[in-house]
């Protein structure tokens, strides 16, 4: 298990190695990205010695080794956006981002589980296509337009929820400010609802269809009827056997579901001007703030890898017959 | 498992009401109210480093002019240029030297005098290469206004020393965007600890700055140059306009300033909120790239490229866009066409607008030798657009390729990324048509005319001369303007020379002055401004509120 774990982590230099290198590649074949940090109305001197002074002069390769090294020192370099380091830049904007991923995730998931089981249990039935109609209509809606609907239904016209915005819960508490913290979450709660419920809903839809099909697998299998010849009652049959055997696909897709989320989800934060890390993103890609954009890209890959190494351990609990090697 | 269960919620529920005591501090989303004014824009600064005005990573420069003064200021009346820090200037005999006198009495946000020293200081920190500032200040008024030096003669004279004379209102309305601070506090701060930390000099300091959600700022007491009413500006910032027209309605914003036109109505039916429409100052054009070297006639030649070099053609392209048409239908409101890259006030004072007539239109084609072939196309173009909303939008760009298209000029709009866009017209490679946009003023014909040529490389291939246009009366002119301007009727003469040759050789497909839609709230008393500045300083609780 160890080795398994050890051979994981340095795996995962690779990844951020092979990550980071994509993104600097795609940031430079869209081209040059002096042009974002001079005038408009800069000379061709002057627009030289803006790409001296970033760096952006030097042969591909050497900017590419010189940024590993960097990191390898850690040390990402300063936004060229925002002029301080960029790893600061992003920290600051993760707390909201594990907000809006641990809720998501939370709700998500207690919402998907019964209906997949509903549906699992009632095959067939009324209930069962009710709730899948829905699921595809989850599935289907785009986020920013169903975001863009709560905010005019419950935000404009019934004035339940504010429009927009964003009250801190586990920023203070990061920071030690305890009692802030518990201040706030009754409006942060408020300002989570509407786009808790936006992220969650493709989540839902696409889950609860998941479990259902994981469920009617389960049920199939010889142990459940043994189960049931057994006597037992349905709730334990369900619960006890059938329950814990369809863990495994549903743990994997719902654990990259927490690492998709992690990685900001740009439109919901964009239509709800919640201060995550998928708009600061976004806005850097857009003003090719490299630093930036790389720093993110490696916290990102090491939130990757670690999720699947914590699925990948969860098999094990799930499933004694697993042995991870 | 009952007793588990209520064991549970007697927790939470004890959690619950131990927490009420302290809801009254609870934080939560800034909203108006007597004491403080919300205002929205759409991006967040990157820096707040007042040498970095305006520069790349959002809106700064709407932030920082509460916070900073500078020695005159870009009042709100348009085309007045009103003393801040400074009550008078004189000028040098030869026009290149400009001595600004100070008001006493002046104080930083840090409590130190405010003096000739910091002014200077600030002039000459902005255009220090050493400190790589890429922004309006650095990139663009430095450059505009020939800057040498700025030295302090007295506590309260400082002169800005420049390599050239230049026209009055141009010189002063740029030095109006340099923003004035404190010496012994950015001496002492590193760039990294400029850009997050302002000690200003304006009528409003900084407050709180939330990344990503509100930056606040709250009213200088003694800051006896301006009268301010509000003890609390919240700069909030909401990316999704239709949010930010949302925020408006359920009157959590006061004032939003450009916001899309479709949206119009709702502001105005809120009963919160008035929706105002009115001219701004970024012209809209439709650019003929003219650079015989840019990289589509390298890599494609092609008729149509050829033909736009033509000024009968450029000239007959002008008849068959439908100005008004397109702000009818697609802006929702009325505009006047431009005849010239000068806004109003400062254009021509008789030029008339080019007309609508596709016919003329094509009769002037088939005199340039562009007949209609058998297919009805007479050559072909392609238009750069960006794929964005509003004047300068994709909307607009796809009626203008139809009205072309009409008279037999098919031209199909590529819309650009945004990066690639900045990139092709910084290099002068954009065209052979694009979809352009370019802030003006309302306080100088000069400054609106900066754009060709730029002020460094001289004339046709200048910075900003993205048209590449080489026109060699409007080259000479330019070069003749400084020493007219301790002459200012020689000096209008001719500018109105150049606007006619710029109307006569057009490099720009002439549209209009970008309109600009803003949203106030009911409750206040604030004047719209043209430009693209947003200072609600002034802003102001209606007596009846």
């Amino acid at each position: 298990m160890h080795k398994y774990i050890i051979r994981r982590l340095l795996l995962t230099i690779i990844v951020i190695i092979g990550v980071t290198f994509l993104t600097f590649i795609s940031i430079h074949l869209s081209g040059d990205p002096t042009i974002f940090y001079i005038s408009e109305r800069a000379s061709k001197e002057e627009r030289l010695e803006a790409q001296r002074r970033l760096g952006f002069d030097r042969p591909l390769p050497e900017q590419y080794i010189s940024f590993l090294v960097n990191l390898a020192r850690g040390d990402t370099g300063n936004s060229l956006l925002h002029r301080v380091p960029a790893f600061g830049v992003v920290m600051e904007r993760m707390p909201a981002t594990l907000e809006l991923t641990i809720c998501g995730f939370i709700f998500s998931t207690l919402v998907a589980f019964p209906i997949g089981f509903a549906a699992a249990t009632k095959r067939g039935t009324m209930t069962d296509g009710t709730l899948m109609l829905a699921a595809m209509f989850g599935q289907s809606m785009p986020s920013f337009w169903l975001g863009l609907m709560f905010i005019l239904f419950f935000g404009v016209t019934l004035r339940w929820m504010p429009v927009s915005g964003h009250v801190p819960f586990i920023k203070p508490l990061l920071e030690g400010n305890t009692a802030e913290a518990f201040a706030n979450l009754p409006n942060a709660l408020r300002y989570l609802a509407m786009p808790v419920v936006t992220v969650s809903v493709f989540s839902i839809a696409r889950n609860s269809r998941l479990i259902r099909s994981a469920v009617l697998e389960v049920l199939r299998q010889d142990y459940v009827v043994t189960a049931r010849s057994k006597g037992l009652t349905e709730r334990t049959v369900l619960v006890r056997h059938a329950f814990r055997n369809a863990l495994i696909p549903i743990v994997t897709v719902i654990g990259l579901q927490f690492a998709f989320l992690l990685s900001g989800v740009i439109v919901t934060e964009t239509v709800f001007s919640w201060p995550g890390v998928g708009r600061l993103v976004f806005d850097a890609i857009n003003n090719r703030d490299l630093p930036l954009v790389q720093t993110a890209v490696v916290l990102l890959a090491i939130l990757f890898v670690f999720t699947n190494l914590i699925i990948d351990l969860l098999y094990g609990v799930l499933d004694p017959r697993i042995r991870l090697e | 498992m009952k007793l588990k269960t209520t064991f549970i919620l007697s927790l939470l529920l004890i959690l619950v009401l131990g927490l009420s005591p302290m809801m009254s501090a609870a934080q939560t989303v800034p909203t108006p109210d007597d004491d403080t004014l919300v205002v929205v824009q759409n991006a967040e600064p990157g820096a707040l480093d007042p040498s970095e005005f305006g520069g790349t990573g959002g809106l700064n420069f709407r932030i920082l002019m509460h916070m900073f003064a500078t020695l005159f200021e870009l009042g709100q009346a348009d085309g007045a240029i009103d003393p801040y820090l400074a009550h008078s200037f004189s000028i040098s005999e030869d026009g290149t030297e400009w001595t600004f006198h100070m008001h006493e009495g002046l104080t930083c946000h840090d409590g130190e005098p405010l003096t000739a020293e910091d002014a200077a200081y600030s002039f000459n920190r902005m255009a220090d290469p050493e400190l790589g500032f890429t922004g309006n200040s650095a990139g663009f008024v430095n450059a505009s206004i020939g800057f040498v030096e700025a030295r302090a003669d007295s506590e309260l004279d400082v002169t800005i020393v420049t390599n050239k004379p230049q026209n009055r209102s141009m010189r002063l309305g740029l030095i109006s965007e340099v923003l004035i601070h404190c010496k012994d506090s950015y001496e002492a701060m590193t760039l990294e600890e400029a850009a997050r930390n302002v000690v200003g000099s304006g009528p409003y300091s900084m407050g709180e700055w939330l990344p990503g959600e509100y930056i606040s700022m709250h009213r200088v007491e003694d800051f006896g140059l301006r009268d301010t009413y509000f003890d609390r500006i919240v700069w909030r910032f909401i990316p999704e306009p239709s949010t930010a027209v949302a925020e408006v309605i359920t009157g959590n914003v006061d004032i939003l300033k450009d916001f899309p036109p479709t949206q119009f109505n709702a502001v105005a039916n809120s009963g919160v909120a008035e929706a105002r429409s009115y001219p701004g100052t970024t012209r809209i054009y439709v650019g003929f790239q003219l650079n015989p070297e840019a990289n589509f006639r390298m890599d494609m030649p092609s008729l149509g490229a050829d033909a736009i070099m033509e000024t009968d053609v450029r000239v007959a392209l002008q008849y068959a866009v439908d100005v008004d048409a397109i702000c009818e239908n697609l802006l929702l409101t009325t505009c006047t066409r431009a005849t010239s890259l000068v806004n109003s006030p400062n254009n021509h004072p008789t030029l008339e607008p080019y007309p609508y007539d596709p016919m003329k239109a094509e009769e002037l084609l088939d005199a340039a030798g562009y007949p209609r072939g058998d297919d009805g196309v007479r050559f072909s173009l392609e238009m750069k657009a960006r794929r964005t909303t509003g004047a300068g939008g994709s909307d607009v760009a796809l009626a203008i390729a139809q009205m072309l298209t009409d008279i037999g000029v098919q031209t199909e709009v590529a819309f650009l990324e945004s990066a690639d866009f900045r990139e092709q017209l910084i290099y002068h490679h954009l065209g052979p048509l694009y979809m352009g946009g370019t802030g003006g003023s309302t306080w100088s014909a000069q400054y609106d005319m900066a754009d060709i040529p730029g002020h460094i490389a001289g004339c046709g291939a200048a910075e900003t001369n993205y048209t590449n246009w080489n026109n060699d009366f409007w080259c000479e002119s330019w070069d003749t303007l400084p020493d007219l301007s301790l002459d200012p009727e020689a000096e209008r003469e001719l500018e109105i020379a150049m606007l006619e040759e710029f109307y006569n050789d057009p490099p720009w497909l002439m549209l209009y002055a970008g309109p600009r839609v803003e949203a106030v709230s009911l409750r206040l008393d604030y004047k719209s401004r043209a430009d693209l500045f947003l200072i609600v300083y002034g802003a102001k609780l209606k007596d009846d509120m």
